[in-house]
């Protein structure tokens, strides 16, 4: 807590022998400042940011009332408690400065004790109340972070897999909410995925958030069946639920080998389901929320996702943004930023709503808690090439033809196949030339491979670690000949495929690049 | 996929300084050093203009786009230029993303540089 000494007091008096009365009774107590009238008052309280203000009413200028105004209207003084020092001693005028937000009102001629003490109990006040929400302020802060730390965040293992792109975001209104989502392989075929939205917001919202989060995992994992699932988290809850809590809730499963997600919704929004061509895809969707009633049952519904195909899970966080005229982003505008150009993986569906609803909220605070799941399906491999090289001119020049061969083979379209090349020819040089110093005995492992809608290209080597992303953008705006040396090859890259995925394994690089091929 | 350069100092194009090449193929890391010695070479004495016809160039990386940037140096410092023709949508990307085009003066066809020739020739000529 605030050692009292270090608070400082604002005197404003126009009188210069009541103003020499006060510094004298309280200079050795506390740090002072002093004003003769109601501007320099306020300047002075602005800049300094006084714990307590003794204000004298009646004043040349602006008088005490109006600076009171004015300090209960500023944010930054807004809490600064004021003490009314006045020899108006009629009740009008106490009530005046009392509804104008002073926190005391003393008549003039004072008791100097009295002054003191009341001062003194008003400083303890403040104090205790500052440091109670500093306390709390912590433990939302350190609240915030348990709470991230329950849905997962790190999607690096889906895109070394391949066949499921993944991308989620949890944003809550406040430093705590009350929204969940979760992906995880139950085992090497089925991804089981949830998104639900605890119905109210902050500390009691979120402690529902936890318990539904963990309940659903654990369910999930013990019966892969989101119907039982859900039938089971709605018994826990419904047991014993006096403030009548409920969570709309979607879980689903989902047949890597197939495409089918089985699932089921208690009352929740119906997830976005678009094909590669940006068409959407009608989704059906049943249920109550859950925990309202007990003994409710979940039907299965089921979809089949189509390699290409992007999910989209979220809560209503989303399409119930509000911008300063009140309107609501809603479902409309969700759809058709998804479907005028739908993002190329799921990091950027998620990211290009989180925009849209950012840009049509423009500034106005986030009301409700967000949460978003994107995910994009790849599917099996349908063609694959693996080759080995050295670190040689020749060997890249190779690597180029083969990838070219491959499209042809695999009827990739010739734009996507050009793209990669030069991504591919960047990455080897790169390793080549700084990774291996052009020693011809460095190795390079390519691994070129096919799925329905994207093609990808895993790079290899054992050359000194470096990581693509690391490398700053490059001085575009320089003159050529300015620019570093070796920096326009790997923003080039990022430009032209899709992701870019780095990672050191052991003692190796590992590059991935993934490029969204034309639909056939 | 290989590159091959065709150097040529006499084309109808070509007034005096003025030195033609034609690529042909990929212009990658591997194919990048050897047309930085030929165009090196192509350039020695007074020659002002290098005029790139890249009609037949289907694939360009930051490799290309170096060598391209040197030699327009080169000739910037003899107070010459690097003319681009006939460039095709792809290495058009290339030089897009890497925002190169407002240094390296690119034209649709030769007849556009033609143009541009005879009016950089009448201004010298009024000029003087």
């Amino acid at each position: 807590m605030k050692d009292l000494a270090s608070c400082r007091v604002l005197i404003v008096d126009d009188v210069k022998t009541n103003v020499d009365l006060l510094v004298n009774a309280l200079r050795g107590d506390y740090q002072l400042s002093v004003a003769l009238d109601g501007e320099s008052a306020l300047r002075i309280a602005r800049a300094t940011q006084p714990d307590l203000v003794l204000l004298d009413i009646m004043m040349p200028g602006i008088d005490g009332y109006e600076v009171c105004r004015r300090l209960k209207a500023d944010a930054t003084t807004r809490d600064t408690p004021v003490v009314f020092l006045s020899a108006l001693e009629e009740t009008q005028s106490k009530t005046r400065g009392f509804e104008l937000g002073a926190a005391d009102y003393i008549t003039k001629p004072f008791e100097m004790l009295e002054v003191k003490a009341r001062v003194r109990a008003l400083l303890r006040a403040k104090a205790y109340q500052e440091a109670a929400r500093e306390l709390l302020l912590s433990e939302l802060r350190i609240a915030h972070e348990i709470q991230m730390s329950v849905v997962p965040h790190d999607f690096t293992p889906w895109a070394a897999d391949g066949r499921l792109d993944v991308f989620a975001r949890l944003k809550p209104a406040r430093d705590i909410g009350g929204d969940l989502y979760d992906v995880f392989a139950l085992d090497r075929r089925r991804v089981a995925v949830a998104i639900g939205d605890v119905s109210g917001k902050g500390i009691p919202a979120s402690l529902l958030m936890m318990m539904t989060t963990t309940l659903v995992r654990s369910l999930l994992r013990l019966s892969g069946q989101p119907g039982t699932v859900l039938a089971a988290v709605n018994e826990e809850l419904a047991a014993d639920n006096p403030s009548c809590m409920f969570v709309t809730l979607f879980c689903g499963v989902l047949d890597l080998d197939t495409g089918v997600l089985t699932y089921a919704s208690g009352g929740h929004l119906p997830p976005v389901h678009i094909n590669r061509r940006a068409r959407l895809v009608e989704f059906e969707s049943t249920g109550t929320a859950v925990g309202l009633l007990p003994d409710i049952t979940f039907n299965h519904g089921q979809v089949r996702l189509v390699p290409g195909d992007t999910l989209l899970l979220y809560t209503d966080g989303v399409t119930e943004s509000f911008d300063a005229a009140g309107t609501c982003f809603g479902d409309e505008r969700l759809l058709t930023l998804l479907t005028s150009e739908l993002p190329a993986t799921a990091e950027a569906t998620v990211e290009a709503v989180l925009e849209g609803v950012g840009r049509f909220a423009r500034g106005v605070d986030q009301a409700d808690d967000i949460a978003m799941l994107a995910l994009r399906f790849h599917g099996a491999v349908t063609a694959e090439k693996t080759l080995a090289l050295h670190a040689t001119g020749s060997d890249v020049a190779r690597a180029l033809d083969v990838l070219r061969a491959f499209g042809v083979e695999n009827h990739v379209d010739g734009e996507t196949i050009g793209n990669l090349a030069v991504a591919l020819d960047e990455i080897l040089s790169n390793v080549v030339r700084h990774g291996y110093k052009d020693d011809p005995a460095g190795v390079i492992g390519i691994a070129l491979r096919c799925r329905a809608d994207v093609v990808t290209i895993a790079v290899r080597d054992r050359a000194p670690a470096w990581d693509p992303k690391a490398i700053p953008a490059p001085a575009f705006d320089r003159p050529l000949e300015d620019r570093p040396e070796g920096g326009m090859g790997v923003p080039l890259v990022r430009s032209l495929v899709d992701t870019v995925e780095y990672a050191r394994r052991g003692n190796e690089n590992h590059v991935l690049l993934t490029k969204r091929r034309a639909a056939i | 996929m290989p590159l091959s350069v065709r150097v040529d100092r006499g084309s109808p194009t070509s007034g005096a300084g003025i030195v033609h090449v034609t690529l042909d193929g990929s212009l990658d890391s591997t194919t990048a050093p050897a047309l930085e010695r030929e165009l090196a070479a192509a350039l020695e004495g007074d020659v002002r203009a290098l005029v790139l016809d890249l009609q037949r160039l289907v694939f360009l990386s930051s490799a290309g786009v170096r060598v391209i940037a040197a030699t327009r140096k080169t000739l910037a410092a003899r107070g010459g230029k690097v003319l681009m023709i006939n460039m095709q949508p792809p290495v058009a990307k290339v030089f897009e993303i890497i925002k190169a085009l407002p240094e390296l003066l690119a034209f649709k066809d030769i007849q556009e540089l033609d143009d541009y020739l005879a009016a950089m020739q009448r201004k010298v000529r009024e000029g003087g």
